[in-house]
């Protein structure tokens, strides 16, 4: 990188340069990474200048773009992005689109409860919440070990009513020390809901 | 017929005082030569993308230190702001400056983190102008990282020492465009010299600063930093 380039440069940071050797630089800068470390340092400068604090880290320009590179995936970005293709955009629209509405119908058929009724009363109309229990209020623990010592764990957990004897024991024994005497009340009344949850495996339970 | 000559003759004169690549033309602005970027971005050059945010990058730090206080929170919001730009620029049509829209964008994701994390965004919002205030940054100062507050330290001395060690003529011209604001040709005139003359000078300037500014800033650094 020579003498020139780089007062070209300059004069291009100032708003300064021709538009010939302007377009010709810009489009330098996008391959010449040295060019544009000096790009970047010469707006530091002016920063610096300027009073403005040079705050950003040294790396966070290639951390954004590798959070671009991250966020948009090879394909989906250029759809983002690109303008002026609109006979491709829409072929690529409508074809997603038909692909996620074929999904939606398939995962809508396979998913459908078959225990429902047909009472007639539309999906989601305010009937429906009386079939709402406490059961379905109650955490949805699915204990399944994924490793081996994992498994150990989950197999020497204890059972619900282990843990229900074990709060009703001590629930009493908590409130006489006088300080938070609520507090085991509220474990074992909270525990109550949780009885009927169904385990995954039985030796979890 | 004598006029016309004299014309030609002044206008001869004054593309002599002007940079080679300048005669006849009009010079690219910061705003166009953004929009050239962006143009290049929206037909899918990403790396135009990266040098807008090198450009920006500490404006932007400095906008959202006035709404975000905490380091890490100010870098994870000005990504986003990025991100969220890079997004949308297919949208970006140019009736404006990029850098008036990206701040728009900048103030917006500082104050929906805010509210997303339950804290009231402040009521006075900050100035454009404002925005480019050393004073912005001053709170955020406090919570930088001691070794992220000695780089910034290191950086702003070494560009406060280069510009003290420059000879007079190149001090004045890097001051006129740096800190006053002066185009090319109204420095010219208050240096009594060639607009060529001054833009040699401002580079010159430049490339000394950018000397003890290389050592700070390199990629050695950027990995040290990482590290």
């Amino acid at each position: 990188m020579n003498d020139s380039i780089r007062e070209q440069l300059s004069a291009l940071s100032d708003g300064e340069l021709a538009s010939d050797s302007a377009r010709f630089l810009l489009k330098r800068l996008d391959h010449d990474p040295e060019l544009g470390e000096t790009w970047e340092r010469y707006h530091v400068i002016r920063d610096c200048l300027r009073r403005q604090q040079s705050l950003a880290p040294p790396d966070f320009a290639s951390q954004v773009m590798a959070g671009i590179e991250a966020d948009v995936l090879p394909g989906q970005g250029r759809r983002q992005v690109a303008t002026g293709r609109g006979r491709n955009l829409l072929m690529n629209w409508l074809g997603g689109g038909a692909v996620a509405a074929a999904v939606a119908v398939v995962a809508l058929l396979s998913l459908r409860p078959a225990a429902v009724p047909d009472a007639g009363v539309p999906q989601g109309s305010l009937a429906s919440v009386e079939a709402v229990t406490t059961a379905d209020l109650a955490p949805a623990w699915r204990l399944s070990p994924v490793s081996d010592r994992q498994a150990i764990v989950v197999s020497a957990l204890p059972s619900q009513s282990e843990l229900d004897a074990y709060f009703m024991q001590h629930a009493e024994g908590s409130a006489s020390s006088g300080q938070m005497g609520v507090l085991p009340y509220v474990q074992t009344v909270a525990a109550k809901p949780v009885i009927g949850v169904e385990c995954e495996s039985s030796q979890a339970c | 017929m004598g006029q016309s000559v004299l014309k030609k003759w002044v206008g001869g004169f004054q593309s002599v005082r002007q940079p080679l690549d300048l005669q006849g033309q009009k010079p690219v602005s910061e705003a166009e030569a953004d929009l050239e970027l962006v143009r290049r971005v929206q037909s899918g050059e990403r790396s135009a993308f990266d040098l807008l945010v090198r450009k920006y990058q500490h404006k932007v730090f400095g906008v959202i230190g006035k709404y975000i206080q905490d380091y890490a929170e100010c870098q994870d919001v000005a990504q986003d702001t990025f991100i969220r730009a890079y997004r949308a620029i297919g949208n970006f049509r140019g009736d404006s400056a990029f850098y008036t829209w990206l701040y728009t964008i900048a103030t917006n994701t500082a104050k929906n983190h805010l509210v997303s994390l339950g804290r009231r965004p402040p009521t006075d919002d900050v100035q454009l102008d404002d925005a480019e205030h050393f004073e912005s940054a001053m709170r955020m100062k406090d919570v930088a990282t001691p070794e992220r507050e000695l780089m910034r330290q290191e950086i702003e001395q070494a560009v406060t020492s280069a510009v003290a060690d420059l000879p007079e003529e190149l001090r004045q011209a890097i001051t006129l465009r740096e800190v006053d604001g002066l185009s090319y040709e109204e420095i010219a005139q208050k240096m009594n010299c060639p607009i060529g003359t001054v833009r040699s000078r401002i580079f010159r300037a430049r490339d000394a600063i950018d000397i003890r500014l290389r050592p700070l800033m390199g990629p050695t650094q950027a990995k040290v930093e990482v590290s």
